[in-house]
């Protein structure tokens, strides 16, 4: 086992010297309490030990898909508060307890478009060295892009069946920084296929019990977990490669271990955090059996993207027996969770004393926390500005790659009117969702080809967040980021077997974004009620679904001539509806949809089986993808005014996609939002 | 449980150690040693499904759920027929949670026949219930507002659902906060909604986060809107269903 003990690089010139004296010390070995350079009893060292985790990838606070700041997240934020915490003691440590290479565009990018090569440092690991960290760990999203990629971007080689023989595996470039790893072990030799522990020694600052301030090296040991259940997580890049094994009885093996090699202080970094469930060496949260292992001083935690300590949480894993979330202790050790995508540091201040039997943590005097880089004003701390130069090629290569066009449109994709019966953005969502159902279902559920597949989708952004939030797709080019403008959630393909009634049941309910119009009411009425946009619901089936919205009738009585192919829909007959995972489980209330109608759960995402029916397509036209009004309101005349909100001046954009009778009364609807009030004929429709 | 994996372990090593990659006996557990003897079966390990299958006919309950794990993991037609009859032998067996999933199999609509089968749905209801399987309390509940059975009963659907969410059944605590936001059976309780689907989220459930997700983008459910809330909520969707769909 390659274990090894290695010297902090020096940050500063001062502390060049003083590592020598660790060097010496380390080698002289023997009683640690009365060495020749072994401090004096009751000298005492206070230490900030820092965490990140679930960094994900994100470097900048910037969001790939609307091509725009997000000052929410980034480890460029992260990296002031540390540089804060290290101002303010000269004494620290920073730690990542994992999730670091997948999780935005730009992990993506960097795995899978333009594969960062062996010799270049993938993108977040630069920003990570230029911060400066002492260890860190590997989360299970480490093990997405497979063995190979891991093995590249980490600098290691892997001894596992799946990679070539170790000697002739490049060594690459990787973190600078020492990446621990100690409970997945390769199936060729049944060993770790990273180190599982480092024993860091560092020299601190510390006061002798006369007071004066001295160099004093403490070795602090290491020790990184995953979670166990990668093996079902990452089947496919793992299964007969690797093995895992249990928190718990890992590190029972490696501490005494690091204990007899000298390390006085263990510091466990879990890709995981606590679970009252009963131990499990298969478990995904092992941390609260973890921290119970004898010789562990502090924990690390992550994957469950949460804020530990945090006295307010209502989070089940920190409500169990075993955890202080006011404290900021998993069975008394002293630990923290800097929740995730660099939003917090975890910190946690520990005091040590040097007594007759080395380097003891005086849990008495240790405190742990997370800081924010949101301020209590709601402001963000200012980014560091050191890192953003490291990784712009990589930046500026992925918005490049969400700006490649993947087809073109002859039209644009809007929702300013799907209100009122425009699916410009709507049909193509439908088309895509029906035509993945439908090979699906031929080629695996013979039993229901000759059942219609319908679909559903449902205008998500309609105007909410006011005149910019709406799907707004220029004809052109069509590129990646346009089809999350166009499909906003990450919901997944559902199918769901319903009836005739159902479906009728389904619609009636979506129409209940419409308020009841009295078509004898001379005051303007408002169309639109406060159910929500993105429950509104549009079924269409390519030309062949055909119905009308009635608001004069009351809700659950509005939807009239409903047809298939020109033919009365039977309440009896059986349909296949294309959906996503939300709405056939029961999102939104609609009645019959609780789950137990889904007779295809696909793993895939709604947005990428769009993306796929884009490429295929290659050029999309009105005619065929965004002109297809599967419904209409009724006609009916009415005495006064039906109006309703939208993006101003718009009211051309209406007629051309097929919407007649609408016209802009107002420029300003006074909401404050910036939309325009417009009325709608409804005798034209 | 270690004691009664132990029996399995021991008389399946013969069977299955030259063909499994691990040897399972020595597993520090009867939840590994079943992860690993499924992971072999999975891998269409003869010797190590054989195993299952036989100790699970011999009326043992961990090899049995193991078993039915790897055939419900398979999802063909063939192996849908042997689940049926594994979980059928569970609840013969006077296994309460058996019994609930397979009345679960049973009312699926994919299914064919599945309508036919509808008295035995619930008498298999009644036995999971019986035994307090949270699972069976949620799928009375549907059944009570299946129009098809009759006229829904949301009030007893709630009272049901409210059972199955306070028994763990993280699709209840979703379910219910649905019907709590519609005033469905119970009045309207935006907070308590928002309780149960922070509850169903922990447990990994994907439609209750993306609840949480819509919610923090519209400020629904007396939260305030806050965009980057959203998104975080999103990316947990995202990976709550991609653990979902192994």
């Amino acid at each position: 086992m390659n274990l090894f003990t290695i010297a902090t690089k020096p940050r500063h010139p001062a502390f060049a010297v003083t590592l020598v004296a660790a060097a010496t010390l380390a080698a002289c070995g023997g009683d640690k309490s009365s060495g020749a350079n072994a401090p004096a009893q009751g000298t005492t060292v206070n230490v900030t030990m820092m965490e990140t985790t679930d960094l994900h990838q994100n470097i900048l606070g910037y969001d790939y898909y609307k091509l725009a700041e997000d000052k929410s997240v980034g480890i460029e934020r992260t990296s002031a508060l540390i540089r804060q915490v290290r101002a303010a003691n000269a004494n620290t440590m920073l730690f990542d307890a994992g999730d670091i290479i997948q999780g935005t565009v730009l992990g993506d990018y960097q795995a899978l478009v333009n594969k960062v090569p062996c010799t270049d440092k993938l993108a977040i690991f630069k920003a990570m060295d230029a911060i400066g960290y002492d260890a860190g760990t590997i989360g299970n999203h480490e093990f997405n892009y497979g063995l190979k990629y891991l093995a590249q971007v980490t600098g290691r080689q892997f001894n596992t069946p799946n990679l070539d023989p170790v000697a002739s595996q490049p060594k690459c470039q990787g973190p600078a920084y020492p990446q621990v790893l100690a409970n997945v072990v390769s199936t060729t030799d049944a060993k770790p296929i990273f180190d599982p522990y480092v024993i860091v020694t560092k020299t601190f600052s510390a006061t002798t019990p006369d007071g004066k301030t001295v160099q004093v090296p403490v070795k602090v040991g290491v020790i990184g977990f995953t979670p166990p259940l990668i093996m079902a997580w990452d089947k496919g890049n793992l299964d007969g490669n690797v093995t895992t094994t249990g928190l718990k009885e890992t590190a029972e093996k490696y501490i005494p271990e690091m204990k007899a090699k000298g390390a006085d202080v263990i510091v466990a970094v879990a890709h995981g955090g606590p679970d009252n469930a009963a131990y499990s060496a298969t478990m995904e949260n092992g941390a609260l059996y973890l921290a119970q292992v004898p010789g562990v001083d502090v924990l690390m935690m992550g994957h469950q993207h949460q804020v530990f300590p945090n006295a307010a949480s209502t989070v089940a894993a920190f409500n169990i027996d075993g955890v202080d979330k006011k404290a900021g202790t998993v069975a008394g050790v002293p630990a923290v969770m800097a929740n995730f995508w660099g939003k917090n540091l975890g910190v946690v201040n520990l005091k040590l004393t040097y007594g007759s039997t080395g380097w003891v943590v005086d849990k008495t005097a240790t405190t742990t926390a997370t800081m924010s880089t949101q301020n209590a004003d709601k402001s963000y701390v200012a980014a560091d500005p050191a890192i953003a130069p490291l990784v712009q090629t990589e930046h500026a290569g992925t918005i490049a790659y969400v700006k490649t066009p993947i087809g073109s449109s002859d039209f644009r994709m809007t929702t300013y009117f799907a209100d009122v019966g425009d699916t410009t953005a709507i049909q193509i969502v439908n088309q895509a969702q029906a035509q993945y159902v439908k090979d699906y279902v031929a080629a695996n559920l013979p039993q229901y080809k000759s059942l219609p597949v319908l679909s559903v989708s449902a205008p998500f952004k309609s105007g909410f967040g006011g005149a910019t939030d709406y799907t707004d797709v220029a004809s052109g080019d069509l590129a990646i980021f346009n089809a999350a403008d166009l499909y906003l959630y990450a919901n997944t393909i559902q199918a769901v077997l319903v009836t005739g009634a159902d479906v009728k049941a389904w619609l009636e309910k979506a129409a209940t974004r419409f308020n009841q119009i009295d078509p004898t009411k001379t005051a303007a009425q408002s169309l639109v009620s406060t159910f929500p946009g993105y429950n509104f619901d549009v079924l269409d089936g390519d030309g062949s679904i055909r119905y009308e919205i009635d608001v004069t009738q009351p809700q659950g009585s509005r939807i009239r001539n409903l047809t298939v192919n020109g033919n009365a829909v039977d309440p009896a007959a059986q349909f296949i509806v294309a959906t996503n995972n939300y709405r056939a489980s029961g999102g939104g209330g609609f009645p019959g949809l609780d789950g137990s109608k889904t007779i295809y759960r696909s793993p895939d995402a709604n947005r990428d089986v769009l993306i796929a029916y884009v490429k295929k397509a290659a050029t999309l036209a009105k005619a065929t993808n965004g002109s297809d009004r599967s419904w209409h309101f009724t006609r009916v005349a009415t005495a006064g005014p039906v109006q309703f909100s939208s993006a101003p001046g718009l009211a051309a954009l209406a007629a051309s996609d097929g919407v007649p009778g609408v016209t802009q009364v107002l420029a300003d609807d006074g909401a404050g939002l910036g939309l325009a009030r417009y009325q709608i004929d409804l005798s034209v429709q | 449980m270690k004691r009664a994996i132990a029996g399995v372990a021991l008389a399946a090593t013969l069977a299955a150690a030259a063909a499994a990659a691990r040897p399972f006996w020595v597993a520090p557990d009867a939840a590994q040693a079943q992860s690993w003897l499924r992971e072999a079966a999975d891998r269409r390990d003869a010797g190590a499904e054989a195993s299952l299958a036989r100790w699970s006919a011999r009326g043992n309950a961990p090899a049995r759920h193991a078993y039915a794990m790897l055939l419900s993991h398979r999802g063909d037609a063939v192996s849908s027929q042997r689940l049926a009859q594994v979980l059928a032998d569970g609840a013969d067996a006077g296994d309460a949670a058996d019994a609930t999933r397979l009345a679960e199999l049973l009312a699926q609509p994919s299914r064919p026949g599945a309508s036919r089968e509808d008295a035995r749905v619930a008498r298999l209801l009644a036995q999971g219930h019986a035994g307090h399987v949270p699972a069976a309390a949620r799928l009375l509940a549907l059944r009570a507002l299946d129009p098809a059975r009759g006229t829904p009963d949301p009030a007893r659907a709630a009272a049901w659902m409210a059972e199955a969410a306070s028994g763990g059944d993280a699709p209840a605590m979703f379910l219910l906060a649905n019907m709590l936001r519609a005033g469905q059976g119970a009045p309207r309780d935006d907070a308590k909604a928002l309780v149960l689907y922070q509850a169903a989220a922990d447990a990994d459930y994907a439609p209750a986060i993306q609840a949480l997700a819509i919610a923090w983008r519209y400020g629904e459910l007396g939260l305030q809107a806050d965009a980057a809330q959203s998104r975080l909520m999103d990316h947990e969707a995202a990976e709550a269903l991609a653990h979902a769909a192994l």
